[in-house]
């Protein structure tokens, strides 16, 4: 104990220029609450290192004896769940296992042994689950420094695995787990010391959560293509988070709800009030988004199984400049591309249709006087010249664009200078700068309402905002960063916000209260690269970077289809306009496939998946696959005639 | 590379000795092993955490390759100072790899920094204009179906050709996919009636028969009939299991009457013979250039089969190249194959000239120009030969006739009039040079004649 004093007191006299130097700047500025806060941290600071410094050692003392208990247990679960009738469910303890046991080695700076961990029990099947995560954790296995440094690790250290898992599998493990209590060193090999067995329940109960979903164990009725039947995947979510998620049920409706619910006893009454008042002032009319006009509506064909899609394939050649994203607008008129070199072009699909600019100030003032009474003052003009224009504002990178889209007057970039600029595509200048993040963002979706946009970052942040104000109004999540947000994508009714996460999962959050994590999906092993909800909104559907496809039930948070035919990421998805009983996947291998999404779900409801294994052809969920002359496509969007756009890239 | 490996296997590692190097050369020479030790464990950790980071970005913008920029982008993110200068226009990295001298030759990357001549960069000439983006717009589908247009690829890929060909059974259940392999259909005998099955007895007896005013006119009701539809494959099959069989049994009569069939099928304008070309092409082939058609080579006139057959070859390649992609090519090739190579007799040969005169001017001017030097000198060569048989004689007369027959005309509507002996000794070698050149003399002094050289002495056949 004295030693540990003496240490404390070492690190107090390393940091007190520090601390006497900012007191002083304090001081100078007079500061004065600041600096008591600051003093009182300063104490509460010096106190917590004293404890961890204790429990440090303590545990240091403790754990240099029984380094061989790491293997000797983690073999020992890993021979049972093997072994056992329930194999598929029970491997999901495996993972959080490893992974603790493994930092635990690593924190404690037994560098060699935890590389002989890893390399002793790293199994081929059970790597290529978490390949990626596996790779993270080979990153740092040089220095226990690097650990902290991590943030996927940081993350399984403040989170808690979240284990799907029926009821009979669930009392198979507590069985097991009894009668190695009770064995005696006598009658068996399989024998655990009670150090072992504390070592064990010590890392269940601190970082696995069970949830037991039903009573008897049974094989699901995915419905698959060229993919197998695969333990799930655990997920990882923040301690204080993981209490707080409301597995309420979902609004899937089609149309936004007017009313806000109001939630008065908040503490942060301010913004709830703002919120409503913004929200439910500003809502436009329901706009029957994408829905033409009536007597349009009879020419349009409706598609489905058997009335196919056109593709229009468009090609961007030769680009000098290194293209980042590239976004059409809701009426498949314009085309948004943004590059690395920070400016975005904007140009017009069709080479007749001209962009529009507003009329010079003389021209409007002569316009304004010779028609006084007439509201519907014509105030655009072609651009008689070129059908592209190029806007230049950012400092870096574009990293994401989005179309507003009822009108398609407005554009939202997000660049890699941590900002976000509203463009008006009359005008052609910047309106607004959007300061909120403080990392690159990554991904921008318009709610299809319009008027509402969410914005996601590396920082790990989601930020709603409205176009008509400089602050989001809403900031998700609150607890544990657990990397970049990667995408963010609205429901069809503006009110679920769906995000994809750095850690393989899907979040939905409820934009109509605060903070309402409704429900996470769990089961992808890559990086997702592509999300879209369906159009009745009962369905979701996610594609990874290694062109794995998921098709989710939103309400019941289950998975309906794992659809495994592409060979590398998947660019993005669109489901048939109205109906929704056509999928379409474009991936950067060059492929667009086209899926019966009716014929998916119908199986799954009814349960054919057995008997569709022994004859996948004849129910036909695939119905094509379009290839292109090695042209990654990027970008795909049905346009109001049901044609699909699709936009692929090449350099020849 | 299976999975155990790839979670098994080496990931970035600095080696001491190159930090070590580093250090050395930026004026830290007094460091000790412990904190070179400590640098490269911090520098590997960095550098791993920047790529994790730099990923992101790669992967954000879709591309299959991570670029200098999400490195720099990486950098930024982490406030340090991105490195500059690392960029080349193609997107490669600017280093080349040496061996070191001393340390063990190790093999060391540095960066190619040569040293630019003012006046070289002034006066080069001017690099391309970088392109600005364009676009360019097609179908790739059609309500659900890929069209056949040039920026589509080939729907049928190469592994379902070949096992399409090695099993045509099941490409059907491919492409029958909503069925059960059980249930598709076997395949159905096509019954013919009773007056069909009548007439194609009738028809083939009359053909190869004895009688002659009864060829006639089987011919001719082969040539006009309209309903012929049912039998045709059956036609078909009889020519050409004929000619296979009768080509073993030197049969030569029989074999310009199945050819005779062929030219009335032919003409027939409601028959559409393009689904049997696999079988009519190979049976013509083989008339045309079979080492023997008949028992006595030297004194029955096979030529007249060989020059009918051509032509009716040259007849079919002309009708069906609109339809078929590479018809020509692949007879052409065919024949300039037989041609070349030297073991066969001289009768294939001359088989494979005619086959060549009858395709037309162009390809005389193209393919058969050039093949008459080597032609000469073979004959040249056999006729060196003391034992120089009967046949090969007649056949050497036969090969100058065609030569004569079809090379002088196509060479006056080719070339322009200033003769010169000299350039045709060149161009068609010493032994038929003069012999072309007193022809084409004599030609150019006549008037332009009307006979086309393609009107084979049909007189001989009938």
């Amino acid at each position: 104990m004295d030693k540990s004093k003496e240490s404390i007191e070492r690190l107090c006299h390393q940091f007190l220029p520090d601390i006497v130097d900012l007191l002083r700047f304090l001081r100078t500025y007079n500061m004065k609450e600041t600096e008591t806060c600051f003093r009182r941290e300063c104490h509460s600071l010096v106190n917590t290192l004293n404890k961890t410094s204790v429990t440090n050692e303590d545990q240091s003392i403790s754990n240099s004896i029984n380094v061989n208990d790491y293997f000797v247990v983690y073999s020992y679960l890993s021979n049972f769940i093997f072994n056992s009738p329930y194999q598929i469910e029970l491997m999901q303890f495996l993972f959080p296992l490893f992974v603790h046991l493994y930092l635990d080695l690593l924190e404690h700076n037994y560098i060699n042994e935890c590389q002989q961990f890893y390399k002793q029990f790293v199994h081929s099947t059970f790597y290529s689950f978490h390949s990626e995560f596996f790779n993270q954790l080979k990153l740092i296995s040089q220095s226990s420094k690097h650990l902290y440094q991590c943030v996927l690790t940081n993350a399984f250290r403040t989170s808690r695995f979240f284990l799907r898992l029926s009821m009979t599998s669930c009392k198979e493990l507590q069985n097991f787990i009894d009668y190695t209590k009770n064995l005696t060193k006598i009658n068996s090999q399989f024998y655990l010391t009670p150090s072992q067995i504390s070592l064990l329940l010590s890392i269940f109960q601190q970082y696995i959560k069970v949830d037991i979903n039903q009573q008897v164990f049974t094989s699901s009725n995915i419905v698959r293509y060229q993919t197998n039947e695969q333990p799930m995947t655990p997920i990882f979510v923040h301690t204080n988070l993981a209490n707080k998620i409301q597995f309420t049920r979902l609004y899937t409706g089609l149309f936004p709800l007017q009313s806000l619910p109001g939630d008065s006893n908040r503490s942060s009454a301010q913004y709830s009030q703002l919120n409503r008042g913004d929200l439910s002032s500003s809502y436009p009319q329901i706009n029957y988004n994408r829905l033409p006009n009536t007597n349009d509506l009879n020419n349009i064909p409706r598609l489905g199984p058997h009335q196919l899609p056109s593709i229009c394939l468009f090609t961007l050649k030769n680009s000098k400049q290194i293209i980042n994203c590239i976004n059409l607008s809701n009426d498949c008129r314009l085309l948004a591309i943004g590059f690395q070199s920070s400016e975005i072009l904007i140009c017009s699909l069709n080479p007749n249709n001209k962009l529009y600019s507003m009329k010079s100030t003389k021209e409007l003032r002569h316009l304004l006087n010779k028609s006084t009474r007439n509201y519907n003052l014509d105030t655009t003009s072609f651009i008689e010249t070129s059908n592209e224009r190029v806007l230049i504002g950012h400092t870096s990178a574009i990293f994401t664009l989005a179309f507003e889209p009822t009108k398609q007057t407005y554009l939202l970039s997000g660049s890699q200078d941590c900002t976000i600029r509203l463009w008006h595509l009359t005008i052609w200048s910047c309106l607004i700068v959007y300061k909120m993040h403080f990392q690159p963002i990554l991904d921008i979706a318009f709610a299809p309402i319009g008027h509402i946009f969410a914005s996601c970052s590396i920082d790990g942040l989601i930020c709603l905002w409205t176009i008509d104000k400089i602050n989001p109004f809403r900031i998700y999540p609150e607890y544990g960063y657990s990397g970049p947000i990667n995408l963010v994508v609205f429901h069809p009714n503006s009110n679920y916000l769906a995000s994809a996460h750095n850690d393989h999962t899907i979040h939905l959050w409820n934009i109509q209260n605060e903070n309402a994590l409704v429900r996470i999906f769990n089961g992808h092993r890559h990086q997702i690269s592509s999300l879209c909800f369906s159009p009745n909104g009962h369905f979701l559907v996610s594609g990874c970077w290694n062109g794995e496809i998921i098709l989710w039930d939103i309400q019941n948070n289950l998975q309906i289809a794992h659809l495994f035919l592409h060979k590398q990421a998947i660019s993005s998805i669109e489901f048939s306009p109205l109906t929704g009983t056509l999928l379409l996947i474009s991936s950067i291998d060059s492929t667009i496939s086209l899926w019966n999404c009716f014929m998916i779900t119908k199986i799954y409801d009814e349960k054919l998946t057995d008997s569709m294994n022994k004859n996948l052809s004849s129910h036909k969920i695939l119905l094509n696959v379009f290839k292109t002359k090695n042209i990654p496509i990027f970008h795909i969007k049905f346009s109001k005639e049901n044609i699909l756009y699709a936009i692929g890239l090449t350099n020849e | 590379m299976t999975t155990t490996e790839q979670a098994k296997a080496p990931i970035l590692h600095f080696p001491y000795q190159s930090i070590q190097f580093i250090a050395d050369s930026n004026q830290c020479q007094h460091l000790t092993d412990d904190s070179i030790k400590y640098l490269t464990l911090e520098v590997t950790g960095i550098v791993r955490f920047l790529l994790q980071d730099a990923l992101k970005f790669t992967r954000k913008c879709r591309r299959t390759k991570m670029i200098t920029d999400d490195f720099e982008s990486a950098m930024k993110m982490r406030y340090l100072e991105p490195i500059v200068g690392f960029r080349l226009s193609n997107g490669n990295l600017p280093f080349k790899t040496t061996t070191a001298a001393g340390l063990g030759h190790r093999e060391v990357q540095c960066i190619d920094d040569h040293e630019l001549q003012l006046d070289q960069v002034i006066t080069a000439p001017m690099p391309k204009i970088p392109l600005d983006v364009s676009i360019r717009t097609h179908w790739l589908a059609i309500e659900g179906k890929q069209p056949t247009i040039n920026e589509n690829p080939e729907i049928i890929s190469k592994a379902d050709l070949t096992t399409d060909s090695l099993d045509p059974m099941k490409s059907l259940t491919k492409k029958r996919y909503n069925l059960d392999a059980s249930k598709i259909k076997t395949s159905n005998p096509h019954e013919l009636s009773l007056e069909q099955q009548i007439y194609y007895k009738e028809i083939t007896e009359a053909c190869v028969g004895s009688e002659e005013q009864k060829r006639q006119e089987a011919i001719g009701s082969l040539s006009t009939e309209t309903g012929l539809h049912q039998i045709l494959p059956r036609i078909v099959l009889f020519i050409s299991e004929g000619v296979k069989v009768n080509l073993m049994q030197y049969n030569l009569a029989i074999l310009i009457y199945l050819m005779r069939m062929t030219s009335a099928l032919l003409e027939n304008k409601s028959l559409y013979c393009e689904k049997y070309l696999h079988q009519l092409f190979p049976a013509i082939m083989s008339c045309i250039l079979a080492k023997q058609l008949c028992v006595r080579p030297d004194a029955d006139n096979h030529w007249a089969l060989r020059d009918y057959a051509s032509s009716r070859c040259a007849q079919m390649v002309k009708m069906f190249s609109a339809s078929i992609h590479g018809l020509r090519n692949r007879i052409v090739r065919i024949f300039l194959r037989t041609f070349h190579s030297e073991r066969l007799p001289l009768v294939t040969h001359y088989g494979a000239l005619v086959g060549l005169c009858e395709m037309g001017q162009e390809t005389i001017e193209e393919l058969v120009f050039p093949i008459i030097r080597t032609l000469g000198d073979r004959i040249v060569k056999s006729v060196e030969n003391p034992s120089l048989s009967q046949m090969d004689k007649t056949t050497i007369d036969r090969i100058n006739g065609v030569i004569s027959k079809y090379i002088p005309p196509a060479y006056r509507t080719s070339r322009s009039t200033p003769d010169d002996i000299e350039h045709f000794k060149q161009e068609f070698g010493n032994f038929y040079g003069p012999r072309l050149y007193t022809q084409v003399t004599q030609q150019r002094q006549q008037p332009r004649s009307t006979t086309q050289p393609t009107q084979v002495s049909e007189s001989t056949i009938y």
